[in-house]
């Protein structure tokens, strides 16, 4: 049986490194995607996941067991996120070498690398996903992230609470209200259509 | 009761959005189940809901890259040598703490407390610095020590970089940051469409090189490879071959040399706007004039924006962003009087790019933008020929430009450049002979009649430049106007060894040295960084440029040094 995370850290915290590597196996998917949805930005995202374990390793013996090592990974994550851009609120947001070129299909940092095959990239163009990104960009910085945490990276309310250092109860009224936004921004139908449909 | 239901409805509701983040209270569940049982309008509601998440799951997962592991493994190497330093001092505190325990009894364990604290924090930031620099600094008096000593101003330039390569074999720190030391190298050539783009074989592309263990064998490397000088033609496309050529090139610099542009780089690399832009340093200089030089000088020195490496991330981005700064009209970025400065270097910038790649996709993306840049710029070309008010500097910049363009194999209109040689060639008979001088009061003190001659060289078509009549008249009136530190005119270092490069004879080595001699030193944290200093590799910005804040300086800089190895955006590379 898999060891917890809890376990694995508490090794690692007695030296074991292995524990580490396999924390890091463990949660660097969903931690890039935490930043990226935040950032659509493939590089700054990967540069984001690195600090924070680094931070993590930085840092292994203030961890203590009472919340869930996700809840804790996540809030070293959210604080860097506030420390680099969220809090720079005059910094031009970044232009993304992920972001689409017109109707060419393609990211320029997918062209410049010449990384088309990327089926992410392929997927990005479309319509639909353009206009979930556009949404969830129109939501404040507070509803966007509690929003990612619950319904992309699987949080438990409690446990995006942990992470935003906030009660339950303002979980949920954020859950709620980014759910709101997001499905006027949609504006879905009980078909699954929306007013953009119903134009063309 | 019509209220009452309402309000119920309005419950449920709110229920459905925690029933589908799996958060619904489980003696809740057949309460919202029955409620839906009965309320249309809530199954419709639900229905609603369903087709929002479905959409919003629609966003991909993204991966890792294939470098992810390498990178962090890196980082977490630099988290080791840290913690390794900070208990190193501590340790060392510890024992000197122990022993006045020893001599001075109980009441001093306090003392001791205080002594381990205090390792433990300079500790950290030994161990900070560690990220950076290899050795330990050197010294506060031999850092203070001048390289060129003020009261030697007869030192020929040759002597005086001398007097830089002994001090920097006795005192200089190497950087670990280093690009030239991370396994970085775009590694094949790449084929187009099943034809090879680049025709050089690839047996005489330089060896793959040793990573250097120690800092002797740093120092021990060679000067420059024989098979370096075998690389290009002049103009035409280089492709990855022409990076990889670069790259090898100032890897096997001199290590003053190459730690000087290694250092340049890093510091451009930290101070890149989240953005992807660098920053002028007042309102004469806009972004994309800094920028531009900024990409530049990475490609320059062996990057390309198709690399994996920091540099190479560094530069797709601030290419990315000038991208996004060039208008309809094929205008960079706002108006104001160095516009067309700034297109001019952009244009050369992007021409740069198109050379260093050849994959089909990008040439594609690439071209249009250069050529639309190329147009625009044309466009302000005045009845005289010349760009700007009579400007000679601008005038040769932008035929830097075209020639940058046609240098990446892109067709550029010639008439241009006709009408702008003409016109720099009357500019310059009209100073007298032997005359180096500004154009008059107010005019900018950067008009000077030696960019006349860098405009001509540069645009020349002549396969090779001799010791013959035209050359040591040109390589003369270059010298009119020598590389002086005070003046700031970091731009005329760079076209001028650009120039001196090209004309190739007596001139090269007095302006190669010239630039050396005053660059070198004058970078911050030359030869020994200060602890976290954070202009460590850069250039201070002052004179003509002071505007252009410390990363046009430093830009301009990296460039010049690079064109001392013989890089150039507008010719071939080597000999």
């Amino acid at each position: 049986m898999d060891k917890s995370d809890a376990d694995l850290m508490l090794e690692f915290q007695n030296g074991r490194e292995e524990a580490f590597a396999e924390l890091v196996e463990r949660h660097k998917g969903p931690l890039l995607n935490f930043f990226y949805k935040l950032l659509w930005d493939r590089q700054l995202s990967e540069d984001c996941c690195q600090e924070v374990f680094c931070r993590v390793f930085r840092h292994k013996h203030s961890y203590v067991p009472r919340a869930s090592f996700a809840a804790y990974l996540y809030r070293i994550g959210r604080n860097l996120w506030i420390d680099r851009y969220r809090s720079r609120r005059n910094t031009p947001r970044p232009v993304s070498l992920d972001a689409e070129l017109g109707d060419s299909g393609h990211s320029v940092g997918s062209l410049v690398a010449g990384d088309v095959r990327d089926p992410a990239y392929g997927c990005e163009v479309q319509d639909e996903v353009a206009r979930v990104r556009r949404a969830l960009d129109t939501l404040a910085a507070e509803l966007r992230e509690t929003l990612i945490l619950v319904k992309y990276q699987g949080l438990k309310y409690a446990e995006a609470a942990e992470a935003q250092g906030v009660p339950i109860g303002t979980v949920r009224s954020r859950i709620h209200a980014a759910i709101d936004q997001v499905r006027s921004a949609l504006s879905v139908g009980p078909d699954g259509t929306t007013g953009d449909d119903d134009d063309g | 009761m019509m209220a009452d239901e309402k309000k119920t409805c309005e419950q449920v509701r709110e229920l459905l959005k925690d029933r589908a983040m799996g958060e619904l209270a489980p003696g809740l569940t057949a309460t919202v189940g029955k409620h839906l049982g009965v309320c249309a309008e809530c199954r419709r509601h639900a229905s609603e809901l369903a087709a929002t998440l479905r959409k919003v799951s629609a966003i991909p997962r993204i991966a890792p890259s294939e470098g992810f592991d390498a990178a962090l493994a890196a980082r977490l190497d630099n988290e080791r040598s840290r913690e390794r330093a900070r208990r190193a001092v501590g340790v060392a505190l510890f024992v000197a703490a122990l022993r006045r325990v020893r001599r001075w009894g109980v009441a001093s364990v306090v003392y001791a407390l205080v002594l381990v604290s205090m390792g433990y924090v300079i500790g950290s930031f030994v161990g900070g610095a560690s990220h950076d620099v290899v050795q330990a600094p050197t010294s506060e008096e031999r850092r203070a020590r001048p390289i060129v000593p003020a009261d030697e101003p007869a030192r020929s330039s040759s002597e005086a970089v001398a007097v830089i390569e002994k001090v920097a074999e006795d005192e200089l720190v190497v950087v670990t940051g280093d690009p030239y030391t991370e396994n970085i190298l775009v590694p094949d050539l790449v084929w187009d469409e099943g034809q090879p783009v680049w025709v050089e074989p690839v047996s005489q592309l330089p060896e793959a090189l040793e990573e250097p263990k120690t800092p002797k064998e740093l120092v021990d490397l060679p000067d420059r490879p024989a098979a370096v000088e075998l690389m290009l033609p002049a103009g035409g496309p280089g492709g990855p071959a022409l990076a990889r050529a670069r790259f090898a090139t100032i890897k096997n610099a001199k290590p003053y040399l190459r730690t000087a542009i290694s250092s340049g780089l890093v510091w451009l690399c930290r101070n890149q706007t989240v953005s992807g832009s660098w920053t002028g340093g007042g309102p004469l200089y806009t972004d994309e004039e800094v920028t531009a030089a900024a990409t530049l000088a990475f490609m320059e020195s062996g990057f390309t924006a198709s690399g994996n490496s920091r540099s190479s991330k560094c530069l797709r981005r601030g290419l990315t962003w000038l991208i996004s700064r060039q208008g309809e009209d094929g205008m960079f970025g706002p108006g104001g009087p160095r516009q067309l400065y700034a297109q001019a270097t952009a244009c050369v910038a992007f021409s740069e790019a198109l050379r260093l790649c050849d994959r089909r996709l990008v040439r594609e993306r690439f071209e249009p933008i250069v050529n639309r840049a190329l147009a625009a710029l044309f466009q302000h070309q005045s009845g005289s020929g010349a760009w700007g008010s009579d400007d000679a500097e601008l005038t040769a910049l932008v035929l830097v430009a075209a020639g940058s363009a046609r240098a990446a194999g892109l067709p550029v209109d010639s008439a241009p450049q006709k009408s702008a040689l003409a016109w720099l060639d009357s500019y310059r008979r009209s100073f007298d002979s032997g005359t180096y001088a500004s154009v008059g009061p107010g005019s900018g003190a950067g008009k000077s009649v030696s960019y006349s001659t860098i405009g001509a060289v540069l645009s020349s078509a002549r396969p090779a430049w001799t010791e013959d009549e035209t050359a040591a008249g040109a390589a003369d009136e270059l010298a009119r106007a020598p590389v002086v530190w005070e003046s700031g005119d970091f731009l005329r270092w760079y076209a001028g060894t650009l120039a001196a490069y090209r004309l190739n004879g007596r001139s090269w080595q007095g302006w190669r040295n010239a630039v050396l001699q005053h660059l070198i030193p004058e970078q911050a944290g030359w030869p020994s960084p200060k602890n976290n200093d954070p202009d460590h590799g850069s250039w201070e910005p002052h004179g003509i440029c002071q505007d252009g804040g410390r990363a046009y300086s430093t830009a301009m800089s990296v460039l010049s040094l690079t064109a001392t190895c013989g890089h150039s955006p507008v010719y071939g590379d080597a000999k």
